[in-house]
């Protein structure tokens, strides 16, 4: 399920970086190097850093409950952290999920689960009767079965689990407001984890992931691929019954409506493009650099409530400089996907 | 008098409308479905929006040509998140999905 071997073009660039004597830098990128799954077993041979304080649990705390179709929170336990499968698919998804979710903070940023102080992940699954959608609460994860016509469960895909957690992630870190510009920041931070912790669960390099979100929620009789398309806003589905996918990829399609807490599921599209083409352009992992990049954004504790698209592309390109440099490709790949986009830095 | 919810946000961010069209001439149906419009706190939510949390639906509920002896109006209108989907609304989202759905 995981890589298992190191991308050569990291280890070059690492010496580059050592050449160049940029030794902080390249001992801060390999020490996020380090903490990958790829190099865990060669991890004893070079000397780690001293952990920080907060990566107190490296090992989730999972408890799944089941809503038994119900409207009605938290539901009865049915798993809990090491039990045995349950046999019941959605409760196992679920599980495997938040594992995924839980690994990917903590080995790619050094996060010990959603508040990086170790917090309990908490899943409710069969939430409702035909539910067509997933939330997160504050407190857990909540999980429809889908109406069965439209909407498979929602557990079925990881990038919906990962993307419900980075709520969390977000909740605890930089609290966007959930309405216009800031919620559809709000949106995008998670669909960006959302869609690195599948490609970091499967091994993928950026230029082998899908770039879809919910890739495996519409039933066959859907015209889609999935529900949001990072690579390609605007072109995930396209059907009778659902319509066009709404999403804009540049500012100057931006929806202004009062729908969707003013389309923060819509205008998400926008920065979804700009994280794409960030890791496009530096290839390989996407979560060990334009990951990073977005992560130490959200967590440097800089970006307001009401943080507008400009805002937040500003904190991005400074993120960028303050970790890789400011000759960095990395910067320079930011500063281009925000223009590509039409966001005026 | 026409019912109509729309739905918007959720996860997948899909917009969705459900409609009714209840027959004028069958007072049997008429008085079943203003029972229910008139259970409703219609004035409390007139304008609320999202409630913040992540992924929620936000629906708005409009009806349209009210007989006017029931009422002062001839339209109601309301916007409210799904964690106020309770009670009558509830009862009246439910209830005009069903029938859409059963019509189509
Ligand atoms: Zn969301």
């Amino acid at each position: 399920m995981r890589c298992t071997i190191v991308p050569p073009y990291l280890l070059s660039r690492l010496a580059r970086l050592d050449e160049a004597g940029l030794g902080g830098v390249a001992a801060a990128a390999h020490q996020t190097l380090m903490q990958t799954e790829p190099l865990r077993e060669t991890r004893q041979a070079v000397a780690p850093r001293a952990a920080p304080p907060s990566t107190a649990s490296p090992r989730p705390e999972r408890t799944i409950s089941d809503a038994g179709g119900r409207e009605v929170l938290p539901g009865s336990v049915v798993r809990r952290e090491g039990g045995p499968e349950s046999g019941d698919a959605a409760v196992d998804e679920a599980y495997d999920g938040l594992g995924a979710t839980h690994a990917l903070f903590a080995d790619a940023f050094e996060r010990s689960s959603i508040d990086g102080r170790g917090l309990g992940l908490d899943a409710t699954v069969h939430y409702g009767s035909r539910y067509d959608n997933a939330f997160w609460d504050g407190e857990r994860m909540v999980f429809g079965d889908g109406d069965g016509e439209v909407f498979r469960r929602f557990t079925l895909s990881l990038s919906v689990i990962g993307h419900e957690l980075s709520h969390g992630v977000t909740q605890y870190s930089s609290a966007l407001e959930y309405q216009g510009q800031s919620g559809a920041l709000n949106e995008s931070v998670s669909d960006v984890f959302g869609a690195l912790v599948e490609q970091h669960s499967r091994g993928q390099a950026a230029s082998e992931a899908s770039w879809l979100i919910g890739e495996e929620l519409f039933t066959d009789m859907v015209e889609g691929a999935a529900l949001r398309s990072m690579k390609a806003p605007g072109t995930a589905y396209n059907d009778d019954i659902l319509g066009v996918d709404p999403q804009p990829a540049h500012m100057r399609d931006f929806v202004d409506t009062r729908d969707d807490n003013g389309g923060v599921h819509i205008n998400s599209g926008i920065p979804n493009r700009a994280f794409f083409l960030v890791a496009d352009a530096l290839g390989g992992y996407a979560w060990q650099r334009a990951g990073r990049i977005w992560y130490d954004t959200i967590t440097a504790g800089g970006l307001e409530p009401r943080a507008t698209f400009v805002q937040f592309a500003r904190a991005t390109v400074e993120a960028a400089r303050a970790r890789f440099g400011a000759t960095s490709a990395e910067l320079d790949a930011v500063q281009r996907a925000w223009a590509s986009v039409g966001v005026e830095l | 008098m026409n019912i109509t919810v729309v739905r918007s946000g959720g996860f997948a961010g899909i917009r969705r409308t459900w409609r009714v069209v209840v027959n004028d001439e069958s007072s049997a149906a008429v008085d079943e479905w203003l029972h229910i419009v008139d259970a409703c706190p219609w004035s409390d939510a007139v304008d609320l929006d999202g409630d913040g949390v992540p992924d929620r639906f936000v629906f708005v509920v409009t009806v349209e040509a009210l007989p006017l002896e029931s009422a002062s109006t001839s339209q109601l209108h309301a916007t409210l998140p799904e964690s106020r989907v309770v009670g009558p609304w509830r009862q009246l989202i439910d209830r005009v999905q069903a029938s859409d759905r059963a019509d189509t």
